[in-house]
């Protein structure tokens, strides 16, 4: 039962009124284990157990749990815990396959060797952490500093990798814009602060990992420090300054991302769930494409005409959030393109179903190219079956209606003019030109069936009945 | 003699009924007084809303966790301290109504680890789907659903995983008995348990498309679904205010003589300061998920411009909120880190009362900084540069703990229990996220970051750091208090050896394509962005990950049957219930008052004492103190 | 609190913690009605407000100050172990009480010239004081219940905490309403 305890000498003391009980537990240790035990004392009331723990060391006290004249109670309560390394057991002769441990478990004695044993090892380590700190003194000053200027090397060479491996990786898309001068010239600022900052933190962690690692065996504490006040207030007074200094850059950056052009082109762009319309009031001209001249400030007027959505090209930078509500929602964006190329704008606020595919093209031009594009667009195509496409692009119709067959939204427009439909109210109609009419005029009045009901009223608000007619004429040729 | 208990006494099951029950009388009811009034019969949202409501009533009131407060109204009286049936043992006590914060810790926790489990799975679900562009099997109204399931199971979950830590330690870390209400505690539990029932429900009721955020209009037309959203984040947030409460009366009421607020277990001040956000801000998003309700419900124009109302109305309210919640999330874990660090590297918790006052800093200046998810919002524009200063002004106290855990370990003498690699890998990955937050922070970076990917990896980074792994740590650390029994080293290391990594190619991916171009709660992405692999990686991450967790799950579940018996104070350390206690902790905690006599963390200092029971004073006269007779044996489970 | 392990606590420290209890649950409460308040001057600003009977609000406003009043009196009489007064007043208290919520549920939102769904200010004016009344409802049925146990001479001069607490979340009510009357219906000109 006591395999492991040759090392030290176990200090007993015996508490019950018993003899037989006394002398068959001395009779055991002595004869049967081996273990050097030394029967500190054998009392037979709870008050010479208290004197003699009192008095003396004791490791192990084992009361005998029939004992009527012993009140376990008040014995146990007052040597549970208080940082005492005493183990009591209860043991019982009219039960003899089991002892009671003082927390009242009963534990079968093949389990109470490994109780025993965790015990007797952890007490011995808590005697010696109590002993206080490891009295080999290892950390002198010197050995401090030295300490601090490697690992600040360190940190050094961690941020410079950091940097360099970050310039490794795709971070940013191109930058395009004005707008995006100022604020990549912050996200580089910040990148670095990262970098250092991160491995400020992680190198010095991680030099302790390796460096002040506990020794095998070691089981006293380290050295007490409970702070240092100018410290604190250095690390405290530091980032604050830091994050000041950096709010009032960021201030700075917006002012000039922000600042506005007189002579700006103007666009209205208004979103919708789920497609753009962009329209330039100058020149009268509706287009689901954004068509930019190169460094010329654009002034975007932001309107939705249901949910909210943003505004969002990566490689401009910026992004503005659409409101519905007219006039005092209209909120404004700035952009000033340098790159000629071919962008998308997709929309940055979840809007529902369609909200992945909510995109558009947005393609920067010389401003020769610019001008001759404005001049095809004003000029309106004589065939209606044509401009009856472009009104599909623009007022958003194809963003759920197909024209090939496949099943988007809504019902695709292959095939559909002069079709029998079957309604979710189960009426059969034929698809002619009043039912068109009316599927954009009032949406809800007639919803084929398997469709959700979800064409937003207004979508045909600002459409004509001129240009609805284009739009018949324009689906009458999908066969 | 174990008598046995019927199916229906076990709480959670009368629970169920009861919430059935009351679904059956909230559609009837709806459906009754339309047909009374003469109006159509079946009005969906009215009808579920209200099934809602009479079904978490129902749950409530047949669980039982009401009766005492139902014997006050009437008269009657209860005991002082109420007991729990001494039949239920084992599983049917864990499902049952208990008012010992041990047990009630213990539901918290276990809870908690189902409910990310479930979060997690979501996720899993739509990582899978966004390995390559294009769909593969989940359609968009699928995705977006199971996207804002993640989110908001997931915040549920965590909300659990601090309940589970502050109601389990506080008690015992200040030598209380209990917490100051019991029955409160219970309360505030397992209201939990319908509330997520209404969530897991929005699958069956046609989903939901707005992401957690709920932004109206889109959630004034969305699909049924966010009744059930709005109405389950409604009483979770009862569980926050009244768990809260709790925490606060507790804190300041209960402490063991001699126990200054300074000479408190720096947990609880982490516990008392995020008690204070969850119990005040947390109306804010139940009054705004409740408007949006009303607006569903009987054609309210709060956030219609069309009707009056105002979009931007809800962001403020919503984020008044949902911005300190998410300190509410962390706090405690940054407190778990705190406890811990000085535990292993045996060397006092350097700064403890700076580290102390910095939880009321941050929750403080916490509350100022909401508008900085608003800053492309359409918002009045003179508002976001002082957003912009109270923003960054959190690095301060946040920074002050990061200094103080650096100071605590160096020059200390670590060692590497599976707790302390988790507050370790806590202490990088909280970093990481602290880190990405100052872009955002900054208005015009902010402008390129708002609804990307970026944000995604900034956030993830923070609930890993701040919550998830130091909830870990917290489980492993405890582990052999809770369960009297030793978790597997191995286990535990090989599950944080795959978490840690896995979790750094997760976040550096998502930060990555978010930078790139990659917004949020889409299910489909732009090839022409070429992010295909960064998103091949991130998918195996999650992965990996959720495999690390299952291994962890295992570990705990076979541990606490048949792990190494363990009593001893296994950490050596100073904190009552490791000194004071016996293993496992008995049904009232400590048996006699505890006095505090010295600092909480003096590692290394000879001869300090921190705690020990008012009897054990050397040379005291001890008066007789009045105890029961000799009760059951303290059963291990 | 228990008497099972060493520590006990008084009646008095009871006390003490459920009066604590209680105002941080008004403090939590409070942030509800602040909701309110920012949304109501977000929308309307200062210069509008919701077109309303005025007399019928300065007389359910009369008619919940006067409960507060008897309310009052009642926790007074508690004092003095002056149960037949107790009872009274806080019978009295109880009928202002529905007799305010029969004024605003029963006879305001019946000849509000709008309903629900006709805009912002209708929207505020239904929530503020649905909101507001929910409240005084839960507060009548906690004074039912007081009325009903303190009939049955549960209450003593040392021991009513529960009629403390029901006074106490009155009072509450009453200064919420405070800030809604004049927030509903006198700051600003009224819309049309």
């Amino acid at each position: 039962m006591f395999r492991n305890f040759s090392r030290s000498t176990v200090r007993v003391l015996i508490a019950s009124n018993h003899a037989l009980f006394r002398h068959g537990l001395m009779s055991l240790f002595k004869k049967k284990l081996g273990v050097k035990v030394e029967i500190v004392a054998e009392v037979t009331n709870f008050e010479s157990a208290i004197e003699v723990l009192e008095k003396h060391e004791v490791d192990l006290v084992i009361v005998d749990y029939d004992d009527d004249q012993l009140n376990q109670e008040d014995f146990l309560r007052r040597f549970v815990g208080g940082g005492g390394q005493k183990r009591i057991i209860l043991v019982s002769l009219s039960n003899p396959e089991s002892a009671m441990l003082y927390d009242r478990r009963e534990l079968p004695l093949s389990q109470f060797e490994e109780w025993f044993e965790g015990w007797q090892e952890a007490s011995t380590k808590l005697k010696v952490s109590s002993a206080g700190v490891d009295k080999r003194n290892n950390s002198s000053r010197s050995n401090r500093m030295k300490h601090f200027v490697v690992a600040g090397f360190l940190v050094v060479v961690l941020t410079v990798l950091l940097i360099l491996g970050a310039g490794q990786v795709r971070l940013l898309p191109v930058a395009a814009s004005t707008q995006a001068q100022p604020i990549d010239q912050l996200f580089r600022l910040m990148f670095f602060a990262i970098a250092f900052l991160f491995s400020l933190i992680v190198v010095f962690m991680l030099y302790s990992i390796v460096v002040f690692r506990r020794r095998k065996g070691d089981e006293s504490d380290a050295r007490h420090i409970e702070g240092n006040t100018k410290l604190e207030v250095t690390w405290t007074t530091i980032p604050l300054i830091i994050v000041l200094g950096l709010s009032f850059l960021g201030a700075r950056s917006l002012a000039e991302v922000e600042r506005p052009d007189p002579k700006a082109l103007e666009v209205d762009v208004i979103g919708m769930q789920w497609t753009w319309r962009f329209e330039y009031p100058r020149y009268g001209i509706v287009s689901n494409e954004l068509v930019l001249p190169v460094n010329k400030q654009v002034v975007l007027y932001l309107t939705s005409q249901d949910v909210i959505h943003s505004f969002w090209v990566p490689e401009f930078r910026v992004k503005q959030d659409l409101l519905p509500g007219g006039e005092e929602f209209v909120r404004t964006l700035r952009i000033t393109p340098t790159e000629i190329g071919s962008y998308k704008v997709r929309c940055a606020e979840l809007c529902g179903i369609r909200h992945a595919y909510m995109e558009s093209p947005v393609i920067v031009v010389s401003q020769a190219d610019f001008d001759v594009w404005v001049a095809q667009q004003t000029g309106e195509s004589t065939d209606p079956v044509e401009r009856g496409r472009k009104w599909s692009n623009q007022y958003g119709c194809l963003s759920c209606h197909s024209l090939d067959g496949s099943k988007l939204v809504g019902p695709s427009w292959l095939g559909l003019f002069g079709s029998e439909v079957k309604l979710a109210d189960g009426r059969t109609v034929i698809a002619d030109e009043a039912y068109i009419i009316e599927s954009i005029r009032n949406p809800g009045a007639a919803i084929v069936e398997g469709y959700p009901n979800v064409m937003p009223a207004n979508v045909g608000q600002d459409l004509s009945d001129e240009r609805i007619q284009d739009i018949i004429a324009f689906i009458k040729t999908l066969r | 003699m174990k008598e046995k208990v019927h199916l229906f006494e076990i709480g959670l099951v009368r629970g169920l009924i009861g919430m059935t029950l009351g679904v059956l009388i909230g559609l009837g009811l709806v459906s009754g007084i339309r047909a009374l009034l003469g109006l159509p019969v079946w009005n969906p949202e009215a009808a579920w809303v209200l099934a809602g409501v009479f079904g978490t009533i129902g749950f409530m009131l047949m669980v039982g966790v009401m009766r005492d407060w139902i014997k006050w109204a009437l008269g009657e009286e209860t005991p002082d301290f109420p007991e729990t049936d001494p039949r239920l043992q084992g599983w049917a006590k864990y499902l049952s109504v208990s008012y010992d914060h041990k047990i009630i810790g213990i539901q918290y926790g276990v809870t908690a680890l189902i409910v990310i489990s479930l979060a997690g799975l979501f996720a899993i679900i739509f990582r899978t789907e966004l390995i390559a562009p294009g769909i593969q099997f989940l359609q968009p109204q699928d995705y977006n659903t199971i996207m804002t399931l993640h989110g908001i199971v997931m915040i549920g979950g965590m909300l659990l995983g601090v309940g589970a830590m502050s109601n389990y330690l506080v008690p015992l870390l200040i030598g209380a008995n209990d917490m100051a209400f019991p029955r409160l505690n219970a309360f505030a539990y397992w209201i939990n348990v319908p509330a997520v029932i209404l969530l897991v429900g929005t699958l069956f009721m046609g989903g939901l498309e707005t992401g957690w955020t709920g932004y109206p209009p889109l959630s004034s037309r969305a699909p049924l679904g966010t009744q059930w959203f709005l109405l389950g984040v409604y009483f979770i947030g009862f569980s926050s205010i009244f768990g809260a409460l709790n925490i606060i009366a507790t804190v300041m009421k209960l402490r063991a003589k001699g126990m200054t607020y300074f000479r408190m277990p720096v947990f609880v001040w982490t516990a008392a300061a995020t008690a204070l956000i969850a119990l005040t801000a947390t109306q804010l998003i139940g009054l705004s998920f409740q408007l949006v309700m009303f607006e569903r419900l009987f054609g309210m124009a709060f956030f219609e411009p069309a009707k009056g109302g105002n979009p931007i109305l809800f962001q403020h309210l919503f984020w008044f909120y949902s911005h300190p919640a998410v300190y509410v999330f962390v706090l405690t874990g940054l407190g778990v880190i705190s406890e811990l660090l000085p535990v292993f590297a045996r060397k006092p918790l350097f700064g403890y009362r700076w580290v102390a006052l910095s939880s009321f800093g941050i929750a403080l200046v916490g509350f100022l900084v909401w508008a900085h998810h608003m800053f492309t919002s359409g918002m009045e524009p003179y508002l976001r540069v002082p957003f912009m200063y109270s923003t960054l002004l959190v690095a301060v106290p946040t920074g002050v703990k990061f200094f103080s855990w650096v100071a605590t370990i160096w020059e200390g003498k670590l060692s590497f229990e599976t707790p302390m690699l988790f507050v370790l890998g806590a202490i990088s990955i909280f970093l990481l996220g602290g880190l990405s937050g100052p872009p955002n922070g900054v208005v015009a970076t902010d402008l390129h970051l708002q609804d990307t990917y970026w944000i995604v990896g900034h956030f993830h980074a923070t609930m890993f750091g701040g919550f998830l792994f130091p909830f870990l740590a917290a489980i492993y650390y405890w582990f052999p208090k809770i369960t009297g029994r030793m978790y597997n080293e191995t286990l535990g290391k090989i599950h944080f050896y795959m978490m840690l990594p896995a979790f750094y190619v997760q976040s550096l991916g998502q930060m990555q394509v978010g930078l790139l171009g990659m917004r949020r709660r889409i299910a489909d992405y732009d090839p022409a962005l070429q992010i295909e692999f960064s998103h091949l990686l991130i998918t195996v991450a999650a992965y990996v990950i959720g495999i690390s967790l299952i291994i962890a799950f295992i570990n705990f579940a076979y541990s606490a049957a048949k792990g190494k018996v363990v009593t001893t104070n296994v950490w050596r350390s100073r904190s009552p219930e490791w000194a004071l206690l016996p293993t496992p902790i008995p049904a009232h905690n400590y048996p006699e008052p505890i006095e505090v006599v010295g600092e909480p963390y003096d590692y290394g200092l000879e001869g300090a004492v921190y705690v020990r029971l008012s009897s054990s004073a050397p040379l005291r006269e001890t008066s007789e103190p009045s105890l029961p007779p000799d009760t059951a044996v303290a059963s291990a489970d | 609190m228990t008497t099972q392990t060493g520590v006990t606590h008084s009646y008095r420290e009871k006390l003490a913690i459920n009066r604590l209890g209680l105002w941080l649950f008004i403090l939590s409460d409070s942030f509800v009605f602040g909701g309110l308040l920012v949304s109501r001057f977000y929308l309307l600003g200062t210069q509008a407000r919701p077109h309303l009977d005025q007399v019928v609000g300065f007389v359910v406003t009369v008619l919940l100050l006067t409960s507060s009043f008897f309310m009052n009196r009642a926790e007074i009489a508690m004092a003095h172990d002056d149960r037949k007064a107790f009872l009274r007043n806080t019978a009295i208290t109880l009928v202002l009480g529905l007799a305010f919520l029969v004024g605003v549920v029963g006879v305001e939102w019946q000849i509000a010239p709008f309903g629900t769904a006709d805009g912002a200010a209708a929207s505020i004016f239904y929530t503020l004081t649905g909101f507001h009344a929910f409240h005084v409802l839960t507060g009548v049925i906690f004074l039912a219940v007081v009325l009903r146990n303190g009939a049955r001479g549960h209450y003593s001069r040392q021991k009513h905490w529960a009629v403390e607490a029901a006074a106490v979340y009155w009072h509450f009510v009453d200064v919420v309403w405070i800030f809604f009357y004049p927030a509903l219906y006198l700051i600003g000109t009224p819309l049309p």
